[in-house]
């Protein structure tokens, strides 16, 4: 039976194992428009595959020329369900080219409350919800959402986009050889980042896997997203299996609400 | 002449008034709440009301940030909040949450809509989608090449904003929350820590490092800036000191107005560049704008940061017929000391100390006390506001 997981995909051969545990709708990180993934595929690539629910994800902060490379390249797109997508501009470009597929507004941190959710859904077709939110606050939000939203349930969590090439320059700066993908520990915290860096930039991602999977319970959500980067596909697949993991995880925000003003921690 | 807007960060009155008097065309401010810095002093609406007032007897204008990412429990107040803003004839929010930009639509007020840099505006179709939502600026990301400000311009003819000077982030702007996960404060409602400046281990090595860029300078590009019609040169820093603010905007003003109208001397960027890299006690780089930025453009070990006691004092007063200044001291100084003063109607001069009284018109060698007030006699008539700093740089040896 198919399930309501949409997951970012590796390599081509993982498609076949995820659909034995009902996963149906794949992300593709689009070659030269994505950041922090380990593995891109061109838009040919991605066409050609043989799958109904394919999205495209373009999430770098986009520059000029990569906005005239999209229109080029998005002209004549084929075989794709949609487009998941973290610059505005691709609504726009997609509106102008007139295409014919969804849109998935994926801004990270953004999405954090209804009526900025609905703002967005009364002109795409989904969005995905914030990960810094409490348990209560995405249930609000999926709640009252206008239409159908996708909540990251499972990976780690995107904490920093740099456009910087941050292991790059560290290696330069101490002549040491690059390490990349590389784990970064806060010396005083010893709270860990996954680190991962192509020719757009550098994203950090939370050291712990966000275990989000308490949230498959909510109702009017189009996809509960895993993000698979730096898991073992074998892990993934008994986490979808069994809807639950012996990983070392932790639940994000989910029970934890962030401070708002140093005086609320004072309170 | 074409107009150039130079715009200051002000955390408080006192330094609205700094930044206004030493030569910004409009101040950018955070109220109470809704404002990224939370933790500043910030302002009041009596605050506000009073600024707006200041700042349009001057001409000049007022933006308020209105830049938090909104949880639906900080909703409460916000449309109470704009209206108010509205009433006190602000000139303009700089926001980058659509609930924000819903609120400005529904209720059509008399403020234009600024996009926040935290909105990532890098690329002509991004600015294009928030010209349609009704904004009448946008505040590129820190990001933006030469070529992205250039064509973004010839797409969309909005106004553009771009910072010239400041902290950076290490990340665009927005697209960070590793506060969140080191202290739990919530860097896009104002908890930033600056994690991104705290010293990391990473695996393979054992080297320390943090990945904090130095301070944004444009100072060699203001004019390409001016020529890619630019519409507004931002100044980073709503915590920094009235001294920072007033030196900043003192020296853009003078860079400014000099390429504007053609008599900025060769050799007066250079010493401007000191000036400025002394006043914030760091090193600093165009970053983005005609390349991207190497390890060159960061430091790794910490901030390599020398504090300084350049500021002696603020002037309170100036009484023309005794040519005794009053004078506020915020570091040492002692007779004999070779001081500068500068100001915002003024060209720097230098001066030597021949004499100090305290309050009482006692005759003393030393002021050592901070914010003591003391009289000086200074035969060049000074202004309430001009400053008092350590010469350390001669303009004369530039030229």
């Amino acid at each position: 039976m198919e399930n309501k997981f949409l997951v970012n995909i590796r390599k081509i051969e993982e498609i076949e194992e995820y659909k034995k545990v009902g996963v149906a709708t794949f992300l593709f990180p689009l070659s030269s428009f994505c950041v922090g993934y380990e593995r891109e595929f061109s838009l040919k690539e991605i066409e050609n595959i043989k799958e109904e629910n394919k999205y495209l994800l373009i999430n770098r902060v986009l520059d000029c020329a990569a906005v005239d490379q999209l229109y080029v390249i998005l002209k004549d797109l084929k075989n794709i369900k949609g487009i998941v997508f973290e610059d505005i501009a691709v609504y726009n470009i997609a509106k102008k080219l007139n295409l014919n597929v969804e849109l998935i507004y994926f801004p990270n941190h953004f999405n954090t409350n209804v009526r900025t959710v609905n703002f967005f859904l009364s002109r795409v077709d989904s969005v995905f919800i914030a990960n810094e939110l409490t348990k209560e606050e995405v249930k609000d939000i999926t709640e009252k959402a206008n239409k159908e939203v996708v909540v990251q349930v499972f990976g780690h969590n995107q904490a920093m986009y740099s456009r910087r090439k941050l292991l790059t320059n560290f290696s330069r700066e101490f002549v040491l050889p690059l390490h990349n993908p590389n784990t970064l520990v806060e010396r005083v915290s010893k709270i860990s980042f996954k680190a991962i860096e192509n020719e757009y930039g550098t994203v950090l991602y939370s050291g712990k896997i966000f275990n989000g999977l308490e949230l498959l319970t909510l109702s009017n959500v189009k996809y509960f997203y895993i993000n698979t980067t730096f898991i073992p596909l074998e892990e993934i697949i008994n986490t979808i299996r069994k809807t639950k993991t012996e990983l070392n995880t932790d639940n994000g925000f989910l029970g934890k609400e962030t401070i708002y003003k140093l005086k609320e921690e004072a309170k | 002449m074409k107009k150039i807007e130079l715009l200051s960060p002000a955390g408080d009155l006192e330094r609205l008034k700094i930044a206004l008097l030493y030569g910004a065309d409009a101040v950018y401010v955070g109220g109470k709440d809704f404002s990224l810095r939370a933790n500043a002093l910030n302002f009041s609406l009596e605050d506000l009301c009073i600024a707006t007032k200041y700042a349009h007897e001057l001409k000049k204008k007022i933006y308020v940030t209105v830049n938090i990412v909104f949880h639906d429990k900080d909703i409460k107040g916000l449309e109470e909040y704009l209206g108010k803003l509205d009433e006190l004839g602000i000139d303009a929010i700089i926001a980058s949450d659509a609930i924000v930009f819903d609120l400005y639509n529904k209720n059509k007020y008399h403020f234009e809509l600024h996009i926040s840099t935290q909105a990532s505006s890098l690329n002509y179709e991004t600015v294009n989608f928030y010209k349609e939502i009704g904004a009448t600026r946008v505040v590129l990301a820190r990001e933006a090449s030469r070529e992205d400000i250039k064509r973004i311009k010839e797409e969309t003819g909005l106004e553009l904003e771009c910072f010239i000077h400041g902290a950076m982030c290490t990340s665009i702007s927005g697209r960070c929350v590793l506060s969140n996960y080191v202290t739990n404060r919530d860097s896009n409602r104002g908890g930033c820590a600056q994690i991104c400046r705290f010293i990391f281990d990473s695996e393979g090595t054992t080297k320390p490092f943090s990945m904090t860029p130095k301070d944004l300078n444009m100072l060699e590009f203001i004019e390409e800036m001016i020529n890619l019609r630019v519409n507004s040169f931002k100044v980073e820093g709503r915590m920094r000191s009235i001294y920072y603010i007033a030196t900043v905007i003192y020296c853009y003003r003078r860079i400014i107005d000099g390429i504007l109208a053609k008599t900025l001397k060769e050799g007066e960027l250079k010493y401007y560049l000191d000036v400025l890299n002394r006043c914030a006690n760091r090193d600093s780089a165009p970053q983005f704008f005609h390349q991207l930025p190497t390890n060159k453009e960061q430091y790794f070990l910490g901030r390599e940061e020398v504090s300084n006691q350049d500021f002696l004092g603020i002037v309170l007063d100036y009484d023309e017929n005794t040519k005794m200044a009053t004078i506020e001291q915020r570091n040492y100084f002692k007779i004999g000391d070779k001081i500068e003063f500068f100001g915002p109607n003024r060209e720097a001069f230098t001066y030597i100390i021949k004499e100090i009284f305290d309050e009482n018109m006692e005759s003393i060698e030393v002021a050592r006390h901070p914010r003591m007030r003391i009289f000086m006699p200074v035969s060049v008539p000074l202004n309430k506001f001009d400053m008092l700093r350590i010469k350390v740089f001669d303009i004369s040896s530039y030229l």
